[in-house]
């Protein structure tokens, strides 16, 4: 479904990626793991096309994105919940989602069930449609960012951290609904630092380092790797 | 009371005409951070192509006054979007992906260019708009006469503004202009063409700052082809006021220019009006630099 052939890409004189390869199937979850500055990120901006590589292709579904604009890419079916998670603070819960769901404004049938679904799957941002999202707390805003990616109906779905700093209970039931999610169709990529639970909830695992893969395979195999364990999962 | 009604109305007619020039140099800051110094000169052209459609051609001689000052406005405010859809094209999109100064200098450069050339075309003289093109009636309000064409320059600033209000917080593209000014790149992974809603808000600012050049032909009948400077200047003061980057600042902060400006120069001195405004200037950047909108609307434009 979608496949990253050799990408590199840098910023200015430093090297991000070197000759990167992932393939996804669909239906997938895979899972992208690595320490700080490795190139998880990077990765994910590249393919929704807010970073150029320097050399390699993207496809997605046959089609080529590596040169397309982001809103193509988009509208082909790729949204992310990035980094930070990026919600529009001045905005309101409701019209975050609506700007989720932008290339989808032709259909406005179509866009309140798809917001009554996101409504019933984060009960927490139906409470609090009219608040500015500035005003959530971080697990609130995550649901939002996820939330809002889900708007545009995608095929597949970035995630980059979503648990970065929340409380473990929130990071569990986030976690949860990203298999459901996944379960419900959506062809899912999921960057993680916190290497454990994403490899317990990953069909597939790539490892990077420093921009250069460094292992890949199916997410029951890393666990289970002696070296994953010992850089990763902090088992000594 | 006589100066002070007068004043008042004065003061927020030439207000909302710094409102609309305003309203350009804050659109264009909070989706770009980019302070377009050829705004002012926009203006000045729009003012100049006022004057050709109205004086030139003789407008008001084919379809009457008020259907000329009309299609005149509509005119000017396309002409005024196309050229600012140009310079966006020309000296700002090439240097998208450089330092900011390379776009101050190229918005400077811009300037220059655009005084120069409504100084070729059009001359160094003054040049001055129809008189009574708006009727010189007066209205009596509160026992003093106001005349027409201030209510008519106040009037329509303000539905000039509504408009623009309605636009940005009730449509979808609205919607699109606000999200990238708060966070290009989260706004382009929604799938909104950050580049097109670039291009629009230099179509909306020039078309809103021409609109004000014929109002400001329309009142004070003269005009100039350096005027692009002082009124871009009054207006970027008038942005600054209300929060750079913020759209109903920039409304507020152009009346209020207008009513101190007005004010100082009745009950100071008519020498002191420019140095009163950049007195405010100065003090604004310096008791509160972020606007005085800054803590009830948390949200820049």
């Amino acid at each position: 479904m979608l496949e990253l052939k050799d990408i590199s890409v840098s910023y200015g004189p430093v090297g991000a990626l070197h000759n990167l390869t992932i393939n996804v199937a669909p239906g997938e979850l895979v899972t992208i793991l690595g320490a700080n500055g490795a190139g998880k990120s990077t990765t994910l901006m590249t393919i929704s096309g807010l970073v150029r590589p320097q050399s390699g292709s993207i496809h997605f579904s046959g089609t080529r994105i590596d040169t397309l604009r982001s809103h193509e890419i988009v509208k082909l079916g790729i949204t992310q919940a990035p980094e930070g998670r990026r919600v529009f603070g001045p905005l309101t819960v409701r019209e975050n989602l609506l700007l989720g769901a932008f290339t989808r404004s032709g259909h406005p049938r179509e866009v309140e069930k798809r917001l009554d679904w996101i409504f019933t799957m984060f009960p927490r941002l139906k409470e609090r449609k009219d608040q500015m999202s500035g005003t959530l707390s971080g697990g609130e805003q995550q649901m939002l960012a996820i939330g809002r990616a889900l708007m545009a109906e995608p095929r597949l779905l970035l995630l980059d951290e979503p648990s970065l700093g929340l409380a473990p209970l929130i990071v569990k039931s986030i976690f949860k609904t990203i298999k459901d999610i996944n379960q419900a169709g959506v062809t899912v990529i999921l960057v993680e630092q916190n290497a454990k639970a994403a490899l317990k909830l990953a069909d597939r695992a790539y490892v990077l380092e420093v921009g250069h893969l460094r292992m890949e395979g199916p997410a029951q195999d890393l666990l289970d790797d002696p070296m994953v364990q010992k850089t990763y999962l902090g088992v000594s | 009371m006589e100066v002070f009604i007068q004043q008042t109305t004065n003061g927020l007619a030439v207000g909302g005409i710094y409102a609309l020039i305003a309203l350009g140099y804050t659109m264009v800051y909070g989706v770009l951070k980019l302070i377009n110094f050829a705004h002012g000169d926009l203006f000045a052209l729009g003012a100049y192509l006022g004057f050709t459609l109205l004086v030139s051609f003789g407008l008001a001689g084919y379809v009457g006054m008020v259907s000329a000052i009309l299609i005149c406005s509509l005119m000017v405010m396309v002409f005024s979007g196309l050229a600012g859809y140009l310079l966006e094209r020309v000296a700002y999109r090439p240097l998208r992906n450089s330092d900011r100064i390379s776009a101050v200098v190229s918005a400077l450069g811009a300037s220059i260019f655009f005084q120069n050339a409504i100084m070729l075309v059009w001359g160094a003289q003054y040049r001055s708009y129809p008189a009574g093109i708006i009727p010189n009636l007066t209205i009596s309000f509160a026992g003093q006469n106001i005349p027409l064409i201030r209510i008519f320059v106040l009037v329509a600033s303000v539905v000039i503004m509504l408009i623009l209000y309605f636009f940005i917080n009730r449509t979808r593209i609205g919607m699109a202009i606000r999200a990238s000014a708060i966070d290009q790149g989260a706004a382009r992974l929604m799938g909104i063409d950050v580049r097109s809603v670039i291009a629009l808000v230099f179509i909306i600012g020039p078309a809103l700052g021409g609109l004000a050049g014929v109002m400001v032909g329309i009142y004070y009948g003269q005009i100039n082809f350096n005027m692009g400077q002082m009124y871009g200047l009054k207006a970027f003061t008038a942005a600054i006021i209300g929060g750079i980057g913020n759209i109903p600042g920039a409304m507020l902060g152009g009346l209020l220019l207008g009513l101190v400006e007005a004010f100082g120069a009745a009950y100071i001195s008519l020498a002191w009006r420019d140095a009163i405004t950049f007195i405010v200037l100065i003090l604004i950047l310096v008791v509160r630099p972020t606007g005085i909108l800054r803590e009830r609307v948390a949200e820049k434009l």
